[in-house]
């Protein structure tokens, strides 16, 4: 198959005036949907299901493709700017994007994340591609065991980062994994720990928990911490600059190409973007010189984050275009809106229908074209939030939350969750627990906990499926390598205190 | 190790005490059902509990260092802004089913502006209801979020 | 002479019970008087959005609309919000809902204390078929072969679903019935719903799926697997080589359908009128280009008869999820 061809036939496709319309529209309400928390890119593009009925295919599907690599752009500002992360892929950047802000250098995080997000969602465009089918091939390989090897990788790396306290940083991973069993039990349909409340048997909604334990969480911490200070009453973050310096570009290009990678990869898994920024943040925090200083304001993590958020939208279209198997929310819908064209989606998809899925690739170009030179220059706006006082921003972040909880099923159920995961964000706090443990553990909890049992009921020799997997193996290896490792250094870190103390 | 005395340090541990053993009995008392497996069901939340409660006990014992980020949360300030915050959006969710989105939005938000110390009522009145307008246009207009505006609609 | 005022009385009197009267004939002749609430028991995007969009386009572009819809969506609770919401709508003739067996289902696994006998089933609109399929190099050539390996040993082959309770696993407990295989054992995984599943198939991490027909049959169509017997009563004209279970041997159908339920003490004018109204508009062509586009088949009953349906399903279910260990305590 000479893909040339059909590349160039796909951006002549594209670039008609209706399509960069509808593409303009379509990035413009992705990027409001990411910027705004709660309703995210998989219920926006169904509620666009009625207005593309108008349209033709090509043009509906470029628009949606706008909304969903929108989505990703926009979901780091609000991380930055109010400590309001509107996904669960965009918590890590929030982790030190909002410390960055506090600092002066918001406008900073949020063009790098832009850069990142650019660069990151271009490369997983040219990975989709060149090797779309062979890594397909590969996605497939990836049975329960060994997602669950991933998983527990994953977590492990996670809790070894915790720094200021191991024991507070596991406590709070086990209370996220307790709040990921909660719901229906996919394997045997029964209802767990619902406490007879009907929204839990669906389980609880990882943006509720992010948006209570990190927005109203903060909301409630300002207004506890400034009671009793009169000149807390005129504070404000201020602005600050926004373009980077040299040593800030420089310091990004790494994590920007690193973050990329691992996006792709973790996004062709079913695993969707969250992994990947969880994994990639945490690779940076390893590689960096100054560990120390990540969740303090550290640029690293946080453009690796972005990135890989970015570069997981290419490496997750590809099974839905090469297999005609959606994974993730999003492509799932998508699956959806190619079915209502009467397309049939399937593993014969790229081949019956070319021109239009190239039209579809080259349109993923043309939005991360748009958004980068749209986004740009909104920074310069958009970080004019920051001289709003404090003392009128955060009622407002409070009145966002509730609505954003309210808008991912229209229930006041969400609401009052997220009052609730507000208030244990703030105990958890004041009491030195991190809630990106907490985070992290809801949203891998459900793929641990199924991937470990499914594995079990397949396995014909009980839990030595884990063992006789390779790729299995390998991640059970690097997991102990990593905890060996950090005894190791723990260890001398310990004697260098006692020695210097 | 020290036992930790200040309330910041018990607190929190505490209730998850209290929460592993409702989790643990919860999950004990679920169906045995033919398809369930090894870790099954009950085994894999269960395990979790007993796990949440060695943890907690452990903090109890003073077994993690103390933790140096609470110092501007004083008593006073939990009684005077955390629980009237807390009321407030309590007393948002029960409203906007009554009163519709933008009075009980706009209220909210000059509640909570008199509260973190602003008294220019006018100028509360004029945020909020910018605000909560903002609000409406973005999540209701532009997203098609079904949100009744006021009690009539 | 009758005074002034007093025939003035008399006037606005009678002026007052002839609006009254037309009043109230307006209200007997013309159910729908405003618009009715659809409420599918889904998110946007779903199987039961799907069937709402097709309901309003097939009314809407056949003329047959009275009222327009307005759509409300109840995805939570798997499907138990729908039902809840109905229970508290009670008379209302002008909220319909739409869900699968779920209603069912729910009720007896007791996530949720009302079955379909505390709302009111309204039609049977459309269904779907589940099938066996397996990987193109697969060792099994027949359903029976399967079937076979299982009677000497249930838990020898392991079957990957979307997800239990549901007709996917029903699409396995009920034919090993039939053919004496101790179907309590039998070796059943979910995965999520979807995608995920046939991945796992593709892959070779379990040997057969029972999952939906139209989910099967594009991958069948490029050779990646072989559909071993579908759950329809006779063979589909999309597949014709694949054998349905009674071409088997084995005396099953099994339909993954879905209906329209409205509030308990539905006002019977209300019933009648989208009984009637469905019954017609399942004829149309655009309902039936609908049904084409998604793969779906038609499976219209009238509300008497899916009445009758719902209570030999509700029965069969009851037994199955009985030796499954499923049902809630006291439903046995």
């Amino acid at each position: 198959m000479d893909t040339i061809p059909l590349i160039m036939n796909g951006f002549s496709q594209a670039l008609t005036v209706p399509n960069i319309l509808s593409a303009l529209f379509g990035c413009f309400l992705g990027t409001v949907v990411g910027v705004l928390p709660g309703i995210g890119p998989s219920t926006t593009v169904a509620l666009m299901i009625p207005i593309s009925f108008a349209m033709n295919p090509a043009t509906a599907l470029i628009m949606m493709m706008g909304v969903y690599c929108g989505a990703m752009y926009g979901g780091a500002i609000t991380s930055i700017l109010i400590n309001v992360p509107g996904e669960a892929s965009s918590v890590m950047t929030a982790v030190d994007g909002y410390p960055l802000a506090r600092q002066g250098r918001g406008g900073v995080a949020m063009v790098l994340c832009q850069v990142g997000s650019f660069i990151g969602g271009t490369l997983s465009i040219v990975g989709l591609m060149i090797v779309a089918l062979p890594l397909a091939m590969f996605a497939l390989e990836f049975g329960p065991a060994e997602s669950f090897s991933v998983m527990f990788f994953a977590l492990i790396l996670a809790a070894t980062l915790i720094s200021e306290s191991m024991l507070r940083g596991i406590t709070a991973l086990i209370m996220g994994l307790i709040l990921a069993s909660i719901g229906t039990d996919l394997q045997t349909g029964i209802g767990r720990l619902t406490m007879g409340v009907p929204e839990l048997l669906d389980g609880i909604d990882n943006v509720v928990v992010i948006i209570g334990v990190f927005g109203v969480g903060e909301v409630l911490w300002y207004a506890v911490s400034t009671y009793g200070k009169a000149e807390a009453t005129l504070e404000r973050i201020g602005a600050g600059r926004w373009i980077p310096n040299r040593e800030e570009w420089r310091s990004g290009w790494g994590p920007i190409f690193r973050g990329s990678l691992t996006g792709f990869l973790t996004g062709l898994l079913a695993a969707g973007s969250v992994l990947g920024s969880f994994l990639s943040y945490s690779f940076e925090k390893r590689l960096s010189k100054h560990p120390e200083q990540f969740g303090k304001g550290a640029l690293e993590g946080m453009t690796a984050c972005e990135s890989a958020n970015n570069a997981s939208t290419g490496g997750a279209l590809i099974p839905l275009l090469t297999l005609g198997i959606p994974h993730s929310g999003t492509t799932a819908v998508l699956l959806t809106v190619l079915t209502m064209y009467g397309l049939k989606p399937g593993p014969q998809l790229m081949i019956d229908q070319a021109p239009l899925m190239w039209t579809v690739i080259a349109s993923l170009y043309i939005a991360n074209v748009i958004l980068i030179i749209m986004n740009l220059p909104a920074v310069g706006i958009f970080i004019r939030i920051l001289d709003i006082p404090l003392k009128f921003l955060m009622p407002i972040i409070l009145v966002f939350a509730s609505v954003g909880a309210y808008s991912i099923n229209t229930s006041l159920t969400d609401v009052v969750m997220v009052l609730l995961f507000g208030i244990l964000g703030f105990f958890m706090r004041w009491s030195g627990f991190t809630p990106v443990a907490l985070v992290l553990g809801m949203v891998l909890g459900e793929r641990l906990e199924q991937s470990l049992r499914q594995a079990l009921m397949i396995s014909s020799d009980g839990a030595l499926i884990f063992l006789t997997k390779p790729i299995s193996l390998l991640f059970l290896l690097l997991t102990a390598a990593i905890v060996v490792v950090d005894l190791v250094t723990r260890k001398k870190g310990r004697v260098a205190d006692d020695s210097e103390g | 190790m020290k036992h930790p005395t200040k309330l910041s340090e018990t607190l929190l541990p505490v209730i998850l005490l209290v929460v592993a053993a409702l989790v643990f009995i919860s999950a004990w008392r679920l169906p045995v059902t033919a398809t369930a497996d090894l870790v099954g069901p009950k085994m894999y939340p269960g395990a979790l509990a007993v796990l949440l409660a060695v943890l907690s006990g452990l903090l109890l014992m003073g077994a993690a260092p103390p933790h140096g980020d609470n110092e501007g949360i004083k008593l006073a300030g939990i009684v005077r802004r955390f629980v009237p915050l807390v009321l407030f959006s309590t007393l948002y969710v029960l409203a906007l089913p009554l009163l519709g989105f933008m009075i009980a939005t706009a209220a909210l938000l000059m509640a909570c502006f008199y509260l973190l110390g602003e008294r220019r009522h006018w100028l509360n009145f004029l945020i909020a209801s910018g605000c909560t307008l903002a609000t409406y246009l973005l999540f209701a207009t532009l997203l098609g979020i079904q949100l009744s505006a006021f009690p009539w609609s | 002479m009758l005074s002034k005022t007093f025939r003035v009385a008399l006037v606005i009197l009678a002026a007052t019970a002839l609006v009254m009267i037309a009043r109230q004939g307006n209200a007997q002749q013309a159910y729908p008087t405003k618009s009715v609430q659809m409420v599918p028991a889904g998110s946007p995007g779903g199987g039961l959005d799907i069937h709402a969009r097709a309901i309003e386009q097939a009314l809407t572009v056949e003329k047959m609309l009275d009222k327009p819809f307005t759509v409300l969506h109840k995805g939570g609770g798997g499907g138990n919000l729908l039902t809840s919401y109905l229970v508290n709508q009670k008379g209302n003739g002008y909220v319909i809902g739409i869900n699968s067996n779920r209603v069912l289902l729910n009720e007896l696994m007791g996530t949720i204390e009302y079955g379909f006998m505390d709302v009111t089933p309204v039609v049977r609109l459309t269904t779907e078929y589940n099938c066996w399929a397996v990987r193109a190099d697969s060792k099994y050539k027949t359903a029976l072969d399967i079937l076979a390996d299982l009677k000497k040993d249930p838990t020898s082959v392991t079957f990957g679903v979307g997800t239990v309770p549901s007709n996917d696993q029903f699409n396995i407990l009920l034919p090993s019935k039939q053919k004496g295989v101790d179907y309590g054992k039998v070796k059943i995984v979910a995965f999520d719903a979807g995608g995920d599943a046939m991945a796992k198939l593709l892959g070779g991490h379990v040997p057969v799926l029972s999952t939906g027909f139209s989910e099967a049959i594009t991958q069948a169509e490029a050779g990646k697997v072989r559909i071993l017997s579908v759950s329809a009563p006779s063979k589909l004209d999309r597949a014709p080589n694949v054998p349905c279970w009674k071409d088997l041997g084995i005396d099953v159908a099994i339909y993954h359908w879905r209906g329209i339920y409205g509030p308990p003490d539905m006002p019977k004018e209300a019933y009648d009128y989208w009984n009637k109204k469905f019954a017609a508009m399942v004829k149309t062509k655009t309902w039936k280009e609908s049904l084409d586009k998604f793969e779906l088949f038609d499976a219209f009953l009238t509300g008497d008869e899916f009445k009758k349906e719902l209570a030999k399903d509700n029965e069969t279910y009851r037994e199955l999820l009985g030796a499954m260990g499923m049902l809630k305590k006291g439903k046995k």
